[in-house]
């Protein structure tokens, strides 16, 4: 591969400048996006294990119901 | 046909029967209530993902800008060194006209970004475009 130094004339300097000060803007705000979808996640998460653990102790509970109705199984 | 079916069963701790009854129940509504939890923060979250893909396309068209703001330089093999002072003139000729094709190609490519806005399926398509594009320019280097 090529492997020399290149010198290339830039003639908007400034602007681009600017342009890559906004990039690195957005993809701070799409980070901190990003950090907010990940604790929702979590959240979700949480919330479906609490589901998960109401659901085995409603099972615990009919499972008890059901043997007293039916002692004879 | 009611009494043929009825059966007499014996509770031994009828409290404790009860109880099971109702904490069920109770156990159920907590059920429900996590799941309306987890259908607001679901809400949230795709306001949040449609964010995002707002912020990601600003990304991308600000990446266009800079692709066009930055000159197109050819880069050269070593061994055409002889041939590149010949091959300067030219080359300045291909800046202007490449910058103008990367300048037409993003304006292109706005056109088409705002077509697609109507229709959902279409970006994908032009997602897939895009990396098609990128994918031969970076196989050409």
């Amino acid at each position: 591969m090529n492997e020399r130094p290149l010198f290339i004339k830039i003639d908007q300097y400034d602007d681009i400048k600017d342009t890559v000060k906004l990039i690195r803007a957005k993809i701070g705000e799409a980070r901190t996006i990003l950090d907010k979808i990940g604790q929702l996640r979590h959240e979700e998460e949480a919330e479906l294990e609490i589901w998960r653990q109401e659901l085995d102790d409603v099972d615990k509970k009919v499972g008890f119901i059901n043997e007293t109705l039916s002692p004879s199984e | 046909m009611a009494s043929e079916d009825s059966l007499f069963i014996r509770i031994d701790d009828p409290v404790e029967f009860r109880k099971s009854l109702l904490e069920s129940s109770r156990n159920i509504v907590h059920g429900l209530q996590a799941y309306e939890r987890i259908k607001v923060l679901r809400v949230q979250k795709l306001e949040m993902m449609a964010q995002l893909r707002d912020v990601m396309k600003d990304v991308s068209s600000l990446s266009n800008r800079l692709n066009g703001q930055l000159p197109a330089v050819e880069i050269k093999q070593p061994e055409k060194r002889a041939a590149e002072k010949k091959a300067v003139k030219p080359a300045k000729k291909e800046q202007e006209v490449k910058k103008k094709e990367t300048t037409k190609a993003a304006d292109v490519a706005k056109k088409e970004g705002a077509a697609s806005k109507s229709s959902g399926k279409d970006d994908l398509a032009d997602l897939e475009k895009q990396l098609k594009m990128i994918e031969q320019k970076l196989s050409s280097l």
